[in-house]
């Protein structure tokens, strides 16, 4: 029984510091971020307690209602073609070729680019007057579009997010195909099994936990990604882009409403749980 | 392997002990690393050093550190430390002038300062979180929409008053309207260090490409008349180089053509003295939008850049643009040509009158700053030696006027510049600012400010298609909103 006790307050000893420092860094901003979700703050004021009114003023907006919803679009259509993208460059470059260490590395330099320096990148790559995008565009067929204009705003965003972020993908996926037995395509062809077949059977269970993570990784990250968007539209024009994070940073820093900009972030958490819910849901069926 | 039960060592118990003190260790020594223990200086011009810290703190001719009475011969005594936090203007000379006289104060000074530099969009939230938390820059230069915001509510008087900076600097020489929208309640909590007002920028070989000379066009119907000539021999040029995007270039557009067709936001502090909803802004937002719809403006200026006017300018694919002459700063230093080809004038009259924007380009301090005398001190010491002040101005090749009126006749007269200069000697009686017509600082009018509320109109016609009336309407109705959230009435 003492050395039970023992043994416990061992484990408390051990596990108390990583505790306190993950209470510190994590559960604690968290934590202060629902509490002054309950009031009326604003930068510089003291809080005053007001109930609920900062939930019902964001669930009332209508921009709140759209970030939302583009926010979740966003993030489906990217991971989606990350996913099939990331998967046929991994498939690929998994075949022996020439010259196929230099383009796997070269493949993989968009991931390793900073997102500011990738929002620089091609906020001058869709600029109407300068940009690259219209320079091609003109000489092929004579046209210019706005890319980061109304109506091609939002699938400008998806592409640069995809192709920063086809690489993490096509990596993984990469080490996760080479896991596979190569006996089993051998044998799969011997009984006759067409490329689909063997691709379906063998290539998909084969990497499915990977996917599974890499998915829910980079739905993470697509969902909370403030910088790239942030850099080339501002959430504009107008609120095209005005994704979760962007409306959160607009109540803080344009609106200076600390408790509104906290009444978000708790609301959207929920709603970030569902989505990678359903996506781990659809992976695993 | 046995099935004894694993002995306990009790050095285990020690290395967790161990950890535990350390982590505790570590924070309180980040913690005392973010707060030093020299608690107050405060400079005085002509008291020798105090016994205190002669044998320590290097010594001046000019300033005197007194430091708080914890720090003894002994100990050794930290130099005060300034943190000073910078905008980066798109004049970059203005901001290297700004470094080296800040760096030259602080030798003169015996002071260690921390200089940083943040963009227009960085460097509000780098002020407010420096609020929040209690430890704000010991000195700001930006962030002009702030001011009221952090000065005005008696129970949140974050910035500290400058009127001792002001009689140092000599008040009376200084440009009244610049003074006037710093003071709240016969307080001055800013100093603005230039004056940055709104120049059309006019590319001199379209208006002769159109048969026109320049000094000819003088009201918004002549520009527009001459826009429109542009845009029938230009088709793929978009001759308004007129930003619409929910940014701080959008609402200069807004404030620029409405002001001068009889356009009103504020006559008092309560949502009731909001003048927004109005027939001036109707028509004025049709104006915007009948432009736009006659390929006048670029559908690309429906993006929320400041930067995409100056380069509409640079591109040469606007006529004109109207914007605080930054823009021609970048074409002198880069695009001389385009500089020679450009005439710098003050925005077009309409049947209102004739209005240009003025942008805050302040210097303030906090209360809560350890360093606010020190921060007052480099202020005077930025602005009083008119002839070092004036070295500024002139390396910002038109950025920026000078906030002395002896300065701007200076200039203006001066027989090399003055033709360049006049503009901004032409602009003083114009220069206006967003609450106007009560034109003082005010907090709602920071907050509709920071929010680019009044861009929203654009975005609400061009985009989602709304009508004039709802889109004028709506953002009328969040102004007022505003103002009662703000005043309680």
């Amino acid at each position: 029984m003492r050395l039970r006790t023992r043994e416990a307050l061992e484990g408390y000893s051990f596990s108390t510091p990583a505790f306190l420092l993950l209470f510190l860094v994590l559960f604690f901003p968290f934590a202060y971020v629902i509490y002054i979700s309950f009031f009326e703050k604003i930068f510089g004021y003291e809080p005053v307690f007001s109930g609920l009114k900062n939930y019902l003023l964001i669930i009332s907006d209508p921009i709140f209602k759209y970030s939302l919803y583009i926010s979740t679009l966003y993030t489906v259509v990217a991971v989606i073609f990350k996913l099939i993208l990331g998967l046929a460059f991994a498939i690929l470059f998994a075949q022996e070729f020439r010259g196929r260490t230099v383009v796997r590395t070269v493949a993989v330099i968009p991931w390793g680019i900073p997102l500011f320096v990738v929002a620089a990148l091609f906020f001058w790559f869709f600029d109407y007057n300068l940009g690259l995008a219209n320079a091609i565009l003109k000489a092929l067929f004579g046209v210019k579009l706005f890319w980061l204009g109304p109506d091609w705003v939002i699938p400008s965003i998806i592409y640069v997010n995809v192709w920063k972020g086809i690489p993490f993908f096509m990596v993984n996926f990469l080490g996760a195909l080479q896991t596979i037995p190569r006996s089993l395509y051998e044998a799969a062809e011997i009984d006759g099994a067409s490329a689909w077949q063997r691709f379906r059977h063998i290539t998909i269970p084969g990497i499915k936990y990977v996917m599974l993570i890499v998915c829910l990784l980079s739905t993470i990250w697509t969902f909370g990604e403030f910088d790239t968007i942030f850099f080339l539209t501002r959430g504009g024009p107008g609120y095209l882009t005005h994704i979760v994070p962007i409306y959160i940073y607009h109540q803080a820093f344009s609106n200076f409403s600390v408790g509104t900009a906290a009444a978000a972030s708790v609301i959207s958490v929920p709603i970030f749980l569902a989505l990678i819910s359903i996506i781990l849901w659809a992976l695993r069926r | 392997m046995s099935g004894e039960p694993k002995k306990v060592d009790r050095r285990n118990f020690l290395y967790a002990g161990l950890g535990a003190v350390a982590l505790v260790a570590i924070g309180v020594a980040a913690y005392n690393a973010m707060n030093p223990s020299v608690v107050t200086q405060t400079v005085t011009t002509s008291v020798p050093t105090t016994s205190v810290v002669t044998t320590t703190v290097p010594t001046t001719t000019a300033t005197t550190v007194t430091t708080a009475t914890t720090i003894t011969t002994t100990t050794g005594v930290q130099k005060p430390k300034l943190t000073v936090l910078f905008m980066s203007t798109y004049a970059p000379a203005i901001n290297d002038w700004l470094t080296a006289r800040t760096l030259v104060w602080a030798s003169k000074r015996g002071v260690d300062v921390e200089i940083s530099t943040a963009s227009y969009m960085e460097i509000k939230p780098k002020i407010l979180t420096g609020v929040e938390t209690g430890n704000p820059p010991d000195l700001v230069f930006g962030g002009g929409d702030l001011v009221a915001l952090l000065a005005e509510d008696p129970k949140a008087r974050h910035i500290e008053p400058v009127d001792d900076v002001y009689k140092e600097l000599g008040e009376d020489d200084m440009v009244e309207k610049l003074v006037k929208w710093y003071t709240i309640d016969g307080k001055k909590y800013a100093v603005d260090l230039a004056l940055h007002a709104n120049q059309v920028h006019l590319i001199k070989s379209f208006v002769t490409e159109v048969g026109r000379k320049p000094e000819e066009l003088d009201t918004w119907d002549d520009y527009i008349e001459f826009a429109k000539e542009v845009k029938r021999r230009h088709p793929d040029k978009y001759p308004l180089g007129f930003t619409l995007g929910k940014c701080y270039d959008g609402t200069e557009t807004w404030y620029l053509t409405w002001w001068p067709h009889g356009g009103e936001m504020c006559t008092g502090r309560s949502s009731t003295a909001v003048k927004f909803d109005s027939p001036e802004s109707r028509e004025n937002l049709q104006r915007i939008i009948n432009w736009y719809n006659d390929g006048l403006i670029n559908p690309q200026m429906l993006q929320a850049d400041e930067m995409l006017n100056n380069n509409a300018y640079l591109t040469r694919s606007a006529a004109f643009i109207i914007e605080g002459p930054t823009p021609y700063y970048a074409a002198v230093t880069r695009n001389p040509e385009l500089a020679g080809d450009t005439i710098l004038k003050v925005p077009p009259k309409g049947p209102k009158g004739r209005f240009t924007w003025g942008s805050q380009w302040p210097l303030y301090t906090f209360s809560a700053s350890k360093n606010k005398e020190l921060a007052k001190d480099l202020m005077i010491f930025l602005m009083k030696d008119k002839a070092e002040y004036k070295k500024m101005i002139l390396s910002g090749l038109l950025a920026v006027g000078p906030i002395y009126k002896s300065l701007i006749e200076e200039l203006a007269n001066d027989k090399n510049v003055g033709h360049l200069y006049s503009v901004y000697k032409d602009s003083i009686p114009i220069v206006t600012f967003y609450s106007y017509p009560l034109s003082e600082p005010t907090k709602a009018m920071d907050t509709v400010q920071a929010n680019y509320l009044v861009a929203d109109l654009f975005s609400m016609t061009l985009i989602d298609k709304k009508d004039v009336d709802t889109a004028v309407k709506t953002v009328g109705d969040q102004i007022k909103e505003i103002f009662r959230r703000t005043y309680g009435q």
